[in-house]
């Protein structure tokens, strides 16, 4: 197998009866203009592979007395052959990260580069990591259960070592009762696990979105139940829409004041499996109407006169 | 519906995409060289941490920079290329 000779001196810009010293001072030298993240140039990369192929031979003594030991004779380009006899060292190539594989010269002369870079540490195949993400659900679907579907990025490895995204489409089922914080996991829809080892989970966390009538606090919903000044004053039997569609009649005692709050036993969110279901909270609020008829006022005004109710009495 | 994470990975996927061992990621973070977005409950990092992480190893391998002045370098190297690119 031939190749093409490569002049490593001419490469650092130096004699070929340099010192270690000024080789090295001009690899540095020349490391640093053309090293790839910090010169830009599109050829910069090329350019500092050779350099660390020149250096990686010129300052290793053993590699230097072997490339010299081919004589002055030839010049770069000029086509190539090892010596019939000749034995690639067995050392390779170990040092320099960004100069990647080095010439078929270099691999013909000193043998395949091998050994470590910075690539230290080789992970053990390792489950997946888990993963946690939130979902924001409405009261509605936490109560009843509903089964969504999400799309999510998903982030992989790839055998190159780099990270890839795709779009991952996943149907979940929120459990009936689920309320703020619940953790629902997907098996193995996690992080990917490295070399065969199953992937982690993926935990959605329940977000519940704000309801325009329900508080909730914890399995206890809370709501504000508005009744009339005379609903309050005489007692009443008034309806209050539950989540589920279905109407409680709340018995309002004689004298009930705004704030009292009514309990309504297990008419919070479901109950899941050994958990009790919540209590619906009512909180009285009295509504006064805001404008009158003539009627209304006549009566309100007649209660006036005929009430001794002092709300500010001690 | 909110996702959270979409654009971070975890000090295993770094390791694993990087092949840095985790000892060295976590010397990474004492220089400030790479910052983790949160650490609760694991420690996440944006997912361009790869590359940076590279770039920090290629610098340190082949040019000897130290991690100290690794950030001065880094931050250099930034502002180079944010200048070149309002030209």
């Amino acid at each position: 197998m031939s190749t093409t000779y490569k002049d490593y001196y001419d490469l650092l810009s130096v004699d070929r009866s340099a010192d270690d010293k000024t080789i090295k001072k001009a690899y540095r030298k020349l490391a640093r203009q053309y090293h790839p993240d910090v010169n830009k140039d599109p050829d910069a990369e090329e350019k500092f592979k050779e350099i660390g192929e020149a250096y990686e031979v010129l300052g290793d003594p053993e590699k230097r007395e072997q490339y010299d030991a081919l004589g002055q004779g030839w010049s770069p380009g000029q086509d190539f052959s090892p010596p019939p006899d000749w034995e690639p060292a067995h050392s390779g190539a170990h040092q320099y990260s960004t100069a990647g594989d080095f010439s078929d010269f270099f691999e013909q002369m000193f043998g395949a580069r091998g050994g470590p870079s910075y690539h230290d540490y080789q992970a053990p195949p390792m489950r997946g990591a888990d993963h946690e993400a939130e979902i924001e659900v409405s009261l509605q679907d936490a109560f009843h259960g509903a089964k969504r579907r999400i799309s999510l990025d998903a982030v992989e490895v790839d055998v190159a070592g780099q990270v890839q995204r795709h779009r991952k489409t996943l149907d979940v089922s929120i459990p009936a009762g689920a309320t703020e914080g619940t953790r629902i996991r997907l098996s193995g829809q996690g992080g990917a696990g490295t070399d065969g080892a199953p992937g982690g989970d993926l935990f959605l966390r329940v977000r519940l979105a704000p309801d325009p009538r329900f508080e909730v606090d914890g399995k206890n919903l809370e709501t504000t139940l508005a009744i009339s000044p005379w609903e309050a004053a005489l007692g009443a039997k008034v309806p209050l829409t539950l989540l589920d569609g279905k109407t409680a009649m709340l018995t309002i005692k004689p004298g009930s004041q705004s704030g009292t709050q009514l309990k309504l036993k297990g008419k919070g969110m479901p109950g899941r499996g050994k958990r009790k279901a919540g209590d619906l909270l009512a909180r009285i609020k009295i509504v006064v109407p805001k404008t009158t008829t003539d009627k209304e006022r006549e009566l309100f005004e007649q209660l006036a006169e005929a009430s001794s109710f002092d709300p500010r009495a001690a | 519906m909110t996702m959270t994470h979409e654009r971070t990975i975890t000090i295993t996927e770094l390791t694993y995409c990087s092949g840095v061992s985790p000892e060295t990621v976590r010397e990474l973070i004492d220089y400030e060289l790479i910052e983790p977005l949160e650490s609760a409950p694991e420690i996440r990092f944006p997912s361009d941490v790869v590359s940076r992480v590279h770039t920090i190893l290629r610098l340190h391998m082949d040019l000897e920079v130290g991690y100290p002045a690794m950030g001065l370098v880094l931050d250099l190297l930034d502002r180079i290329e944010r200048l070149e690119a309002r030209r």
